[in-house]
């Protein structure tokens, strides 16, 4: 307890146990008990202490302090349209997929949020938006955050190599992952040389989870290792330096698979067609390449998958001489026609094939019969993920009209993801909403406004905020469309303010 | 129909509270609204989201009505309504719905409602003297359990601090709100840091003080005598007050407000700031519930107006009789350095020893932080402790530069309820401790 005055330690203790103070070093307290002479013990203490207390406010004396002025830089940026900061800080309150793109708008926008959105932003925005909130913030967010410890993301350096060997050596998982990935966008060859170091130590969920990341800047130089982790004692390190293996066209595995997969796939001229023939025994860097089946998967389409799965598409035709329909045509009629197609699909996901293949592979799986949907939508899944977007929104409009009805609508627009979808999606999608034909049913319409709502592209703004005939519609019919219009206009202000 | 009077301007509703203002921007597209329209008195319009509201404002005075459960006044959707009516006039579909006039007319009934006729004077000056009585009683007691206070000791409050709030209780009762809120407050001193029997001290001190006075009120200038009443809980009858309070005409802006919800009641206090008479004054209002506020203030508006004061030595509280249209107010406002603040309220404090805040509007001041507290700087490095809702709002604001703000003083530190930056008053609202 501080050092009381005389008064107060009197107050305190009580006048039955303390006598009242003569002085009370406070002059004006003083006056007042030689004034109150003639009363009682207690109301002395009390008027006096009035009469101090009052005293004291009107002489109040104010602090001095040096503030430092550590003045933020100029923004020289305007000031955003009062209706952009608007949606930003309701997106802020209430964090939606469209705060992303919202604050990648005004960051690019070269506007500036109103200086007392600024606690907010640096309160509000979540951990994985920081990177996208920092130009927003601007030379004065980045001054106010100085003073709040909790802020301190804001002003935080690109880290240092040496803060990254930290990171790697001393930090939880989640830091040595991120300071992997990091060192690998830098210097792909050190990345590989830490993992290296410390590869016989680590488990091996995190031997798996560090030899992902090499994935990124892939080259031959990486071949050494990932044979090394190729014979790994853990089955999920092995498929992943397989993998990244196959990613490498010129590595001794993707040669020797070529030839395994050679070996098993015959093909006879007149007619065209092909078979399967799994060798009774191989060699042993073969059967290491080839590893074991998983549990409840055949042996046939385990080698299949782990051969044809990770080669490329298109050596095929050049090896057969024949187009990618009549392949898939044929592995259709084979014996195998569900293994081989479904291996053929997977290597689809890899991306850059002739689209002929993807054409031919999503025409089997539409026609196939005998599967469970969900395999059907897993291997149509792999063959969405081979298509360039207009393809797959070429594939959306078809189902969306009724003209097919695989793959599901809703499969399309999620390998679409979030970037804006090539506009004539958005009309035709608009279209159907507008006057829904026979073929969709409203429940799936309903549902992909709900993407279209983060992702139809800008052009289709205007389209889609026309009104819509709801007289005879159902409540919900109603809310959706009202939900729908209400999310797109939001992005439309944020367009027109921030990108006119 | 001529076209409507300009009585809004964009600017105008966007400086009225920050707060509503974001979801009001939000709300404040086309496609919310339905059957919009304006007259040269009112706008109208139908606001949807999770329900359809109806919305009105009249552009006079910018009172508004809504069918929402909000309690702020105007709330979010009346605000959306002006931002529309502001940025682009809607069109004008005729008159105005049903709901619109019956509510105008309603207005204008209470407008004109004539006073009520006086109750007898006799039976009135009775009925005050028992209330003083009743009143003395209660200080009485209250007097009584001050002395006991300090015989046993400051201490002994820390073990039963339900004693100030069953003292509090038994002064309610006794018709004294006023003094009962100050002994209440005790309660949050008591114990609440090493340097607390100080300043419960100082404030145990001058309610025993202010009870004393009220006592000898008599005995004092008639002004004091009538703080001293009102302080301790009686206030002036309408009549008395239409009767005897200063009236003051000038253009009225309405610089600060806060507004505080308790037991069903809302209290919003309203500083009004006379552009040629530098006075201020202090409206306070009360509603039930959602009920609108009487009078509509509206933080960013001023207008021509004629306020009664309540009397006392420093009048501060006053009425509003009679105004005229809302405007935007005209920046910047008249302020105080820290030491003329400090000039101001030792005068203050000279002719009304118990005022326990004062009006003020802090110019060229720097927010700043040090030694983790807030505090506002003058040009010399004269500091005083800042209190405000959000801080950061005001070191945001200011980016390190001096800026004015608009707050209370009460003796110790400054609450800001609104700031002037870059020629824009911001107002941070919130509640009053």
């Amino acid at each position: 307890m501080p050092e009381l005055d005389p008064l107060t330690r009197c107050a305190l203790l009580g006048t039955s146990h303390a006598p009242v103070p003569v002085s009370s070093a406070d002059p004006i307290a003083d006056r007042a008990l030689r004034a109150l002479a003639c009363e009682t013990s207690e109301r002395r203490v009390l008027l006096a202490a009035g009469v101090r207390a009052i005293g004291r406010r009107a002489g109040f004396v104010h602090r001095q302090l040096q503030p430092e002025h550590l003045l933020p830089e100029d923004d020289p940026r305007r000031e955003c349209s009062a209706r952009a900061a608007a949606i930003v800080a309701e997106l802020l309150d209430d964090p939606e997929e469209d705060l992303s793109e919202a604050l990648g708008l005004l960051g690019r926008s070269g506007q500036r949020l109103p200086h007392i959105m600024l606690p907010l932003l640096l309160r509000s925005v979540p951990a994985d938006l920081r990177g996208v909130a920092k130009p927003s913030l601007g030379p004065r967010g980045r001054w106010l955050a100085r003073m709040n410890p909790e802020w301190a993301w804001a002003n935080e350096d690109p880290l240092t190599q040496a803060d990254l060997l930290r990171a790697w050596d001393e930090g939880r998982m989640t830091d040595r992952l991120q300071a992997l990935e990091q060192t690998r966008s830098r210097d792909p060859a050190l990345a590989r040389q830490w993992l290296h170091a410390v590869w016989s130590v680590e488990k091996a969920d995190a031997r798996a989870a560090f030899l992902e990341l090499l994935e990124a800047g892939l080259s031959e130089a990486d071949e050494p290792f990932l044979e090394q982790a190729r014979r790994d004692r853990a089955a999920v390190v092995r498929a992943t330096a397989r993998r990244l293996l196959s990613l490498l066209p010129s590595s001794a595995f993707v040669q020797r698979t070529a030839r395994v997969a050679d070996d098993m796939i015959r093909a006879k001229k007149t007619p065209f067609a092909l078979s399967v023939r799994i060798p009774a025994g191989a060699d042993a860097e073969t059967e290491r390449d080839l590893d074991k089946p998983a549990q409840g998967v055949s042996r046939t389409s385990h080698w299949l998958h782990q051969t044809v799965g990770l080669l490329p598409l298109d050596r095929w035709q050049h090896r057969f001489g024949v187009a990618p329909t009549e392949i898939v045509d044929a592995a259709a009629r084979s014996d195998w026609a569900f293994e081989l197609n479904a291996a053929f699909s997977v290597a689809a996901a890899r991306g850059s094939a002739d689209p002929a293949w993807t054409r031919a592979l999503l025409g089997f799986w539409r026609r196939v019969s005998g599967v469970a949907d969900e395999l059907r939508a897993a291997y149509l899944n792999d063959v969405l993920a081979g298509m360039a977007a207009p393809d797959v929104a070429a594939l959306a409009i078809e189902v969306l009209q009724g003209k097919a009805g695989l793959p599901s609508l809703e499969q399309c627009l999620i390998r679409l993801g979030a970037e804006p979808w090539p506009a004539e999606l958005g009309f035709a999608l608009v279209a159907q909403v507008r006057n829904p034909g026979e073929g969709i049913d409203a429940t799936t319409l309903l549902e992909s406004l709900g993407y279209a709502a983060a992702s139809l592209a800008r052009e289709c703004f205007a389209d889609a905020l026309q009104p819509f005939d709801l007289s005879s519609a159902s409540t919900w019919w109603r809310q959706g469309i009202q939900r729908f219009q209400q999310a797109i206009e939001r992005r439309a202000i944020l367009y027109q303010e921030l990108c006119p | 129909m001529p076209a409507p009077p300009a009585v809004i301007s964009l600017e105008q509703v966007l400086s009225f509270s920050a707060g509503s203002t974001d979801a009001a921007r939000n709300l404040a597209r086309q496609s919310r609204w339905s059957g919009i329209g304006r007259d040269e008195a009112s706008a109208w319009g139908h606001c949807k989201g999770g329900s359809r509201y109806e919305v009105c404002v009249d552009l006079r005075d910018l009172a508004s009505r809504c069918s929402c459960p909000s309690r702020k006044s105007p709330c979010k959707h009346a605000l959306a309504l002006m931002i529309l009516v502001a940025e682009s006039p809607p069109p004008a579909l005729g008159g105005p719905p049903p709901w619109v006039t019956s509510w105008l007319a309603q207005r204008e009934e209470r407008k004109d409602r004539k006073p009520r006729t006086p109750a007898d004077p006799d039976a009135q000056a009775k009925r005050r003297t028992q209330r003083l009585e009743r009143m003395q009683a209660g200080l009485d007691i209250l007097d009584l359990w001050l002395d006991d206070v300090i015989r046993h000791g400051l201490g002994s409050l820390e073990a039963g601090r339900d004693a100030c709030l069953s003292q509090a209780a038994r002064l309610v009762d006794a018709q004294a709100p006023g003094i009962a809120s100050r002994v209440r407050a005790l309660e949050f001193i008591i114990g609440s840091d090493p340097s607390w029997p100080q300043r419960a001290l100082d404030d145990i001190g001058r309610i025993a003080l202010l009870s004393r006075a009220f006592r000898r009120r008599e005995e004092l200038p008639p002004a004091v005598a009538a703080d001293v009443t009102s302080l301790v809980g009686l206030t002036l009858r309408e009549d008395d007050l239409l009767a005897s309070g200063e009236r003051l005409r000038d253009r009225w802006s309405v610089v600060a407000q806060q507004l505080n919800e308790e037991e069903h009641v809302r209290q919003q206090r309203s500083w009004l700031l006379g552009s040629s008479s530098s006075r201020c004054a202090l409206v306070l209002q009360f509603a039930p519930g959602s009920a609108p506020f009487p009078e509509p203030l509206v933080v960013g508006s001023c207008f021509e107006g004629e306020l009664v004061y309540w009397p006392g030595a420093a009048p501060q509280r006053a009425r509003i009789l009679q105004r005229g249209v809302a405007e935007a107010l005209s920046l910047p406002l008249p302020t105080l350095s820290i030491e003329q603040l400090f000039d101001r309220f030792a005068r203050e404090l000279a002719l009304v020893p118990f005022r326990s805040r004062t009006f003020a509007i802090l110019g060229n001041v720097v927010p700043y932080i040090h030694e983790q507290r807030f505090w506002l700087c003058g040009p010399e490095g004269d500091a005083v402790e800042l209190r405000a809702a959000d801080p950061w709002l005001l070191l945001a604001l200011s980016g390190g530069a001096p800026i004015d703000v608009v707050g209370e003083w009460d003796g110790r530190r400054m609450h800001a309820f609104s700031a002037v930056a870059q020629g824009r008053l911001y107002s941070f609202g919130g509640s009053f401790a």
